[in-house]
C-alpha cells in the first residue's frame, strides 16, 4: 500500500482508497502490458462476517496517456454490483463454495468494464456481469481457493485479459517503524532516539487487498496502434494513473437504510507513482491532490524539488547525511523521476520522458523487455525494466525512493555531488544482499509468475489475527 | 479562507433540500450542465428526459446572495443562477 489511507478524507473511505498501482511489460507475454490497481487496504483475512469488496457506488478507472502529455487518452472503467443469493441470512456463505457461481456463496459481486478512447471520442462497454471471486474465508468454506479464483480471469473478445477480486498484498514496508518518527529498524542505533538495530518487519505480511488487473496488447496502448520500434520511439512510453470517483451528492439512509447517490462523478482518489501523496504532498493538500488530475500537478512542484523528507533525514540520523544536508538547490532528479520522466541521455539505453508538463504518472517504456534476472531495486539496481520504469509487483519501491531522496540520484543532474555512503546503503526490510525475487523469502511467496501476478489471498481461518502476541511498547 | 473538506462542504455553509421525484421547470439561460466523468456537454433534452424519472432530485443553494443553485439528479448537475427562485425556496421553509 504505497498510498494507503494517505490522505485524511480517503482514509475514511476504504473502498475508494487506491493503495498501489503497478504497470509492467508482462514477463510471460511480452507483447502485452499488465496494469494492476489495488484498492481497499489492510484487509485482515478474518474480516467477516461481510469481509471485503469493491464499492458498488464507486467508479474505478485505470487511466493512460499515450500522447506525451498528462491527459487521458485511454481509460478502462470498472463498476461493481453486489448481489445476494439470500438476504435473510447473516452468512457470507451458507455452505462450501466450490465454484465461482456456487449458490452457497451468498454475497457475490459482479462488474462491468468499458474502455474510453479519446482518439475515437467514444466509450465502449467491453463486458458486463463478470464475476469476482469470493474473499478467502477459510478451508471449510472454500476447500480449494486458487483454481476457483482462476475462474475469475476473463479474456475479452477485444484482446484484453481482466481480473477483479481479492489477492494477497504484494507491497512490503515496515509501516510500524517508518511512521514512528522516520525510524528504520536496521539503522535505528543511529536514529535521534536510538535503540539497538533490528531487522525490518513487513507490516503487510498476511494481509490482503482488492485488485483490478488488466493485461492489454501493447499495440492497443500506443497512439499509432503499433508496437514501439525502440526505446527512443515517442510511442514507446505511456503514463498511467488510477482514480476512483463517486457521485457528487450522497444522501445517507435516504431509502430504507440505503444511501442514495446523485449527480456527476467526482474524483476522490488517485495514484500514479508510489508514495507520492504519502510522503511528498503535505497533509493540508492531500485531499485536494486526490481530487485533481495529474495535469494539475505543477502546483505541487515545490514539494518534489525540496522534499520534506530530504530535510528530515539529516536531523533524524545526526551525522549520517552531511552531504544530503548540504544540498541547497532544487532536486531536478526527483522532478524528472516523478513528474516528467527521464529524458534520453541521462541513463544509457533508457528514457521514459512524457514531456515538460509536470504530472505524477507511472511512466512505462514499453519497448524495454522484461528482465531475465530482475533486481528488486529496479533502475537503481541496473535493471531498466523496473521502477521507475513502470513498477513491478516485487520492486522495493520504499527502499528505491528512500535512497533517491537521500541523494543517490542527485548526481544524475549534478555530477559534482557525492552521495553520502549511507544513502546507498539504507533499506527498509529486505537486506541489500538480497536483490533478486527468489531471495525475498516469505515476501516472494505473495507473487505469481502469471496473470494476475499477485498471489492467492491469505485465508481467514489460518490467519486469524495480525499479531499473535501483541506488545505494548509505551504503557 | 480555510480549505473545507469535501464532506464539510456538503454538510455546512449552504442549505440542501432533497425532493424525491420533484419536477422543476427552470429557464436554461446562463445555466451550466455537468454530466459524467468526461464532462461532455449535455443537451437540454437529455436533462429534461433525466428529470422525468422517479429518481430523487437534490437542490443545493450554493450562494444565497447571488442565487447560485445546483440541481443534482441521475448523473447530472445543473448549475443555475436565479435569485428570485432562491428567495422563493427560502421563503417556503
Amino acid at each position: 500500500m504505497s498510498s494507503h489511507r494517505e490522505a485524511p478524507e480517503i482514509s475514511k473511505d476504504a473502498v475508494a482508497d487506491s493503495t498501489d498501482l503497478y504497470a509492467f511489460v508482462s514477463p510471460d507475454s511480452p507483447d502485452t502490458v499488465t496494469i494492476i490497481a489495488n484498492y481497499v487496504p489492510l484487509q485482515l483475512p478474518s474480516g467477516g462476517p461481510n469481509f471485503y469488496e469493491f464499492g458498488d457506488d464507486v467508479l474505478y478507472s485505470i487511466n493512460i496517456s499515450n500522447s506525451n502529455s498528462p491527459e487521458t487518452d485511454i481509460s478502462y472503467r470498472f463498476r461493481f454490483k453486489t448481489v445476494y443469493e439470500n438476504p435473510n441470512t447473516f452468512l457470507y456463505n451458507t455452505g462450501q463454495i466450490t465454484s465461482i457461481d456456487s449458490p452457497n456463496w451468498n454475497r457475490k459481486q459482479f462488474y462491468s468494464v468499458g474502455r474510453y478512447d479519446r482518439q475515437s471520442g467514444g466509450y465502449t462497454m467491453l463486458a458486463e456481469n463478470l464475476p469476482c471471486p469470493p474473499c478467502n474465508v477459510g478451508p471449510r468454506s472454500i476447500p480449494s481457493y486458487a483454481p476457483l479464483a482462476q475462474q475469475a480471469v476473463q479474456s475479452l473478445p477485444t484482446g484484453e485479459k481482466v481480473f477483479a477480486g481479492q489477492r494477497a498484498e504484494g507491497f512490503y514496508v515496515d509501516l510500524g517503524s517508518i511512521f514512528d518518527l522516520g525510524d528504520l529498524r536496521p539503522f535505528q542505533e543511529l536514529q535521534l532516539i536510538p535503540s539497538a538495530a533490528a531487522a525490518g518487519v513487513n507490516a503487510t505480511a498476511g494481509l490482503n487487498v482488492h485488485t483490478i488487473a488488466i493485461q492489454v496488447p501493447i499495440s492497443m496502448l500506443t497512439a499509432n496502434g503499433s508496437m514501439p520500434t525502440g526505446v527512443d520511439d515517442p510511442n514507446a512510453t505511456i503514463g498511467i494513473w488510477t482514480s476512483a470517483s463517486r457521485q457528487k451528492v450522497r444522501m445517507w439512509n435516504a431509502q430504507g437504510g440505503q444511501d442514495v447517490n446523485v449527480g456527476p462523478e467526482v474524483q476522490v482518489s488517485r495514484l500514479g507513482n508510489p508514495l507520492f501523496n504519502e510522503v511528498i504532498v503535505p497533509v493540508g493538500m492531500k485531499d485536494e491532490w486526490n481530487s485533481l488530475p495529474p495535469s494539475s500537478d505543477s502546483q505541487f512542484l515545490s514539494y518534489v524539488q525540496t522534499p520534506e523528507l530530504q530535510g528530515l533525514l539529516p536531523v533524524l540520523y545526526p551525522g549520517v547525511f552531511p552531504n544530503l544536508a548540504s544540498i541547497k538547490g532544487p532536486r531536478a532528479d526527483l522532478v524528472a523521476i516523478l513528474l516528467t520522466g527521464l529524458p534520453q541521455g541521462v541513463i544509457p539505453n533508457f528514457q521514459n520522458y512524457t514531456g515538460p508538463k509536470y504530472a505524477d504518472m507511472l511512466r512505462l517504456n514499453m519497448a524495454i523487455p522484461p528482465a531475465s534476472n530482475p533486481s528488486i531495486y529496479g533502475i537503481l539496481g541496473g535493471d531498466l525494466a523496473g521502477f521507475p520504469n513502470g513498477r513491478r509487483v516485487f520492486d522495493d519501491v520504499t527502499t528505491i525512493e528512500l535512497r533517491a531522496i537521500a541523494g543517490v540520484t542527485y548526481p544524475l543532474v549534478n555530477p559534482s555531488y557525492t552521495p553520502d555512503a549511507a544513502a546507498g546503503e539504507i533499506y527498509d526490510i529486505v537486506n541489500p544482499s538480497s536483490t533478486s525475487v527468489s531471495q525475498l523469502g516469505t515476501i516472494g511467496e505473495t507473487y505469481m509468475s502469471n496473470f494476475p501476478y499477485l498471489g492467492t489471498p491469505w485465508d481467514g481461518f489460518d490467519n486469524p489475527g495480525s499479531t499473535p502476541q501483541p506488545v505494548l511498547g509505551n504503557p | 479562507m480555510a480549505k473545507l473538506s469535501r464532506r464539510d462542504f456538503i454538510q455546512k455553509g449552504s442549505i440542501g433540500v432533497a425532493a424525491a421525484g420533484a419536477m422543476l421547470v427552470v429557464p436554461f439561460s446562463g445555466t451550466k450542465v455537468l454530466s459524467n466523468i468526461d464532462n461532455k456537454p449535455t443537451s437540454n433534452g437529455a436533462v429534461q428526459e433525466a428529470l422525468k424519472g422517479s429518481d430523487p432530485v437534490v437542490i443545493h443553494i450554493a450562494d444565497k446572495s447571488t442565487g447560485e443553485i445546483h440541481f443534482y439528479f441521475g448523473d447530472k448537475e445543473v448549475v443555475h443562477t436565479n435569485p428570485s427562485l432562491v428567495a422563493q425556496l427560502l421563503a417556503s421553509i
